[in-house]
């Protein structure tokens, strides 16, 4: 990837009759996505080049003419079709998402998939040599064309892969069936069911791949190619025993052990609807392509892909949030004080490139040297990273800094005053990030309060959603260079108000506190975390409280308590408890043995679960009332990628509407009657009318 | 300028040590355990100071390793993330370093420029040793006499590391497993000393005072068999040349290890019969204050190093003139080789007022 949008090896990029200074501007050509020109022998070049985007995407535009780009070389057909991308960042991404959106029932999705199909057969079936050139992202509907090609060259930063899985689906044009008859199966449905990519070295091992060169010696390699001196190795020995039904049934065990472990097939159906479709049918390539339709349609309607979907393009959302200016990139940070996040987002930022000078103790600088170790991918990348840190105690870093990362741990008041005079040489448009919660009581200290911001790390391992807090004067500006920093810190942000708790934790609160009362009533810790592990979500809400400490979770439980508009609960008392007795778990083991004895039941009955799920929801639309986010789809996505919420249930506000809004608000009024004012439906419930039986229990699935 | 810095009028311009750092002295031990290489070493001294004196990557123009073996400059840049305009050069000697760097400041080819020096390995002690004695018979300087000023330098320096002094310039090494070294350790083999100069121009950049005027150096090459003797060439060159007597130098940095070898040195300056056949002067030098002599100590407590000490003499010198106010130092390194670098520094206010 780097090297390809390098100018200079760009220049380099075999493209046939195509010059690569014509690229440059739209094509003067029938086509909107495709450029086709034959050479001086004949041979036909047809490059894809995306009108709309700066990626190859398979969407059903692009398709269409690629039926209408085949129908002209059957009438005139060359001695050979060479396929490439124009674009430098690679041959496809696979399918367009944004199709797949708007397929909202079964027959529409087989009709669609059955007219690809025909497409890819057209191309299988073209009586000249195919040829696949490819290079960078070869992923999903891009690879299974390329496997439509007789014959497949690509240079060495190709990375192939079918990551449909990662969307709840699987393969849709054909790789169920071709990939398996291509290389080793095993290998191949290990590709589809983690959507893990290869390496171009790999693929060529593997024999997806026929033959991998650099750019500047592709063009003997073609001329091999297309007269047929290109050595093939298509004897798939390995995919020989897999012939045989009961070796499939075998190998199939293993599979659903191995995806069973990884995603409760209940809620994702995808990887189970592959192992059974090659199970079945692996024998049999034809029927399989033909049974891959309608298992492909099928998933594609299914919530949870729908769901993953949108999540992705929530995702998407994040990152372009994050895409700045690159003049306006941030390369220096000063870190103060020693926290964990502090010493942390130093770490990665180290690792992201950016020089950072560390103004804590010289046990902070030892931790955040330690965490670049955890975290380098190599030996290259650690050796860069601690070169980009220095230790600077006396901070003089401050002066250079683009922002002043403040992790202190000290008293308000000592904040304060280190911020006060380190303010003083801080350049005028740098920044002041600070992992404290409110961050308002800094603003006194800050000549300028307009650049300074919150920061939260969702989780602490990279790539985790950062929330940026805004209070009511941050400068716009500041919140668009915190937000680059994020983004250049590999991690996805979330602007957020600066609320106590921010967006996550004050969400998350009546979760856990109602947790703490039913454990408090006398349900067993196991059950309400099962309760929580069967919904779907990755932690339990006592594992999460326990995560974050208690003596926090009792701090936040007061301060949402205090407020105005719609308070917490009181905190319950053996959560008070747990924290005066300085225990770091709400689970004493002697309670527990004392409990035991009496024989619980070990699962939640339906109303103490709808009480778990519907205090979160509660609360999210209280949230989203609020505008502690920008928009109820934010908050979804922020659930989600924090690991709070099941991915493939859409978020609290998207379970909360397929559920039916009136039912929820019935069954919260009912236990608002039963159990007091913290039921009570939050004023931001819109009630839609839809036809949920009320009462009947919401966690089905 | 004014009248009193005349016999500098030569130099075209003015050149500034803004400001160094050094890594602690680190032993054999230390150097084995903690995995440090040479551009390690370089690195975190050179990082730091650059972050303190608030240099852009792009502004520096030249960047000088002094370092034993094979070239390594580029990396170095590379790791301090330098611009690729920056100028690179390597040469053995620490004050060969820094003369090199004095020679593109006041050709006006450079307005910043990095002066790195790093050891892995001691200097061999041996020739120097040899010539020491040979030396030490010729003046008649007893082992005891030298037994006795390395007591005395070796007070002197711990003095120095309790008051905090030597601390002032010296950063703390991380290794890779972020394990802290703040404390130079006896039998160094390894460290590193970084120094930042500057033209007015490229100090005025800054906008910083400096820590001391570099002012003119000399060089000299003593017979192969008395290789110790060149520092006590070197030096006296730099008083003939400048006109200065031992009155007008408040302090000096001379190399002290072996120590018969500087009491040698000293007691030559005595020595009229010396004085007028070797150093062809009518008057022989005087006598030295041995106050105003490596007053915080030297390699004999640390250890030498062939490329560092020149440099964390240099250093030392102008951070103890700027403390106490005074006008002019020398300091004066030696090399194995025979070779020696004598260096004249003032107190910038001093010249340039």
């Amino acid at each position: 990837m780097t090297e390809a949008s390098n100018p200079l090896t760009l220049r380099e990029r075999e493209l046939g009759p195509f010059t690569y200074l014509e690229l440059q501007h739209p094509a003067q050509s029938t086509w909107r996505h495709w450029r086709l020109r034959r050479d001086e022998r004949n041979v036909a070049w047809l490059l894809f080049d995306h009108a709309d985007s700066n990626a190859n995407l398979l969407c059903v535009a692009a398709m269409t003419e690629l039926g209408d780009v085949l129908a002209s070389l059957r009438r005139d057909m060359p001695a050979a079709l060479v396929i490439r991308s124009a674009k430098p960042s690679g041959f496809c991404m696979g399918a367009d998402l944004k199709d797949f959106r708007q397929l909202d029932n079964e027959a529409d999705a087989v009709r669609q998939l059955v007219d690809a199909h025909l497409l890819a057969q057209q191309l299988i079936d073209l009586p000249c040599p195919t040829l696949a050139v490819l290079h960078g992202e070869t992923l999903g509907g891009g690879l299974e064309l390329a496997l439509c090609c007789d014959m497949r060259l690509a240079t060495p930063d190709t990375r192939t892969g079918l990551p449909e899985i990662r969307v709840g689906l699987h393969p849709g044009l054909g790789a169920t069936a071709r990939l398996p008859d291509l290389i080793d199966p095993m290998l191949a449905m290990r590709m589809m069911l983690t959507g893990t990519a290869l390496g171009a070295e790999q693929a060529h091992k593997a024999g997806l791949l026929d033959q991998v060169a650099a750019e500047h010696k592709l063009r003997p390699l073609i001329e091999d190619a297309l007269n047929g001196r290109l050595a093939l190795r298509r004897r798939n020995l390995k995919a020989r025993p897999f012939r045989l039904d009961w070796v499939r049934r075998l190998a199939a065990l293993a599979m659903r052990r191995q995806a069973g472990a990884k995603a409760d097939p209940r809620h994702y159906p995808a990887a189970e609807a592959l192992i059974e479709l090659w199970q079945r049918h692996g024998g049999q390539p034809d029927l399989l392509l033909h049974r891959e339709i309608y298992s492909f349609a099928r998933l594609i309607n299914s919530p949870t892909s729908r769901h993953l979907i949108q999540l992705f393009f929530q995702r998407q959302r994040l990152k372009e949030l994050a895409a700045g200016k690159e003049s306006r990139r941030l390369s220096q940070l000063h870190l103060i004080g020693d926290s964990g996040d502090g010493i942390q987002l130093a770490a990665l930022a180290a690792l992201a490139g950016l020089r950072v000078s560390v103004g804590g103790s010289a046990a902070s600088m030892s931790a955040c040297i330690g965490q670049i170790r955890r975290l380098a991918r190599d030996e290259a990348q650690r050796q860069q990273a601690l070169d980009a840190l220095v230790f600077d105690p006396q901070h003089h870093g401050v002066a250079l800094a683009d922002a002043l990362i403040d992790g202190q741990q000290a008293d308000m008041e000592q904040r304060r005053a280190q911020l006060q005079t380190l303010e003083t040489s801080l350049r005028p448009q740098a920044l002041v990030l600070s992992f404290a919660d409110p961050v308002e009581p800094l603003r006194a200290a800050l000549g300028d309060a307009g650049r300074l911001l919150g920061l939260r790390f969702a989780s602490p391992e990279r790539g985790a959603l950062v929330e940026i807090a805004a209070h009511s004067t941050s400068r716009t500006i500041s919140q668009q260079h915190a937000r680059q920093l994020v983004g250049q810190l590999g991690c996805l942000p979330l602007p957020v108000s600066s609320q106590p708790g921010l967006l996550l934790r004050r969400v998350l609160a009546p979760w856990l506190l109602e947790a703490m009362l039913l454990l408090e009533e006398g349900a067993s810790a196991d059950a309400i975390e099962q309760a929580a592990l069967a919904f779907g979500c990755p932690q339990g809400p006592l594992a999460i409280a326990e995560g974050w400490g208690l003596s926090h979770c009792l701090a936040l439980f007061e301060r949402l308590h205090g407020e105005r508009d719609t308070p917490l609960a009181e905190p319950p008392a053996i959560l008070r408890n747990s924290v005066e007795q300085g225990r770091t778990s709400l689970l004493d083991p002697k309670r527990r043995r004392w409990k035991t004895g009496k024989a619980r039941s070990a699962k939640l009955s339906a109303d103490q679960s709808d009480r778990l799920l519907l205090s979160l929801l509660n609360s999210a639309v209280r949230a989203c009332r609020q505008g502690i986010v920008s928009d109820a789809d934010m908050l979804d996505a922020a659930l989600v990628l924090a690991g709070y919420f099941p991915p493939f249930r859409g978020g609290p506000l998207c379970h909360a509407r397929e559920t039916g809004h009136a039912a929820i608000v019935q069954r919260l009024r009912e236990l608002s009657n039963d159990l007091g004012p913290r039921f009570a439906p939050d004023p931001g419930w819109q009630p839609v009318v839809e036809d949920a039986a009320p009462g009947e229990p919401l966690q089905a699935g | 300028m004014d009248s009193q810095t005349n016999h500098s009028a030569s130099a075209p311009a003015d050149v500034f040590l803004i400001d160094g750092l050094r890594t602690p002295w680190v032993n054999a031990a230390t150097l084995q355990t903690s995995g440090f290489g040479l551009l390690d070493l370089a690195l975190q001294c050179g990082a730091p100071l650059l972050l303190r004196c608030a240099v852009p990557a792009h502004r520096l123009d030249s960047l000088i390793l002094a370092a034993d073996g094979e070239s390594q400059v580029h990396p170095l840049r590379k790791r301090l993330r330098l611009d690729s305009t920056t100028e690179l050069y390597q040469c053995s000697h620490g004050l060969s370093a820094v003369a090199l760097a004095c020679q593109q400041i006041r050709s006006g080819d450079a307005d910043l420029v990095l002066v790195i020096s790093a050891d892995l390995q001691a200097t061999p002690q041996e020739p120097l040793l040899t010539s020491a004695r040979r030396t030490a018979r010729m003046f008649d300087i007893q082992d005891e006499d030298a037994s006795a000023f390395a007591e005395a330098s070796r007070l002197r320096a711990g003095d120095a590391e309790q008051g905090g002094l030597t601390a002032r310039h010296r950063i703390t090494l991380f290794d890779s497993q972020g394990r802290t070294h703040n404390e130079d350790q006896a039998d160094a083999v390894a460290g590193a000393c970084a120094l930042l100069l500057a033209s007015t121009a490229g100090l005025q950049q800054l906008k910083r005072t400096p820590l001391a005027q570099l002012g003119a150096g000399t060089h000299a090459q003593a017979p192969p068999e008395y290789p110790t003797l060149a520092p006590l060439l070197a030096s006296t060159r730099l008083l003939r040349q400048r006109r200065l007597s031992l009155d007008d130098i408040d302090q000096w940095e001379l190399p002290e290890s072996p120590a018969l070898a500087l009491l040698s040195h000293l007691a030559a300056w005595q020595d009229a019969d010396f004085c007028h056949r070797q150093l062809e002067l009518e008057q022989p030098v005087g006598r030295l204050d041995p106050c105003s002599l490596n007053i915080h100590g030297g390699s004999l407590a640390l250890g030498t190093l062939s490329a560092g000490d020149g440099c964390r003499q240099l250093l030392q010198l102008a951070d103890s003139l700027q403390r106490h106010a005074l006008s002019r130092g020398i300091v004066c390194d030696q090399h194995a080789d025979g070779h020696a670098r004598a260096l004249l520094i003032s107190h910038p206010q001093e010249t340039s007022a």
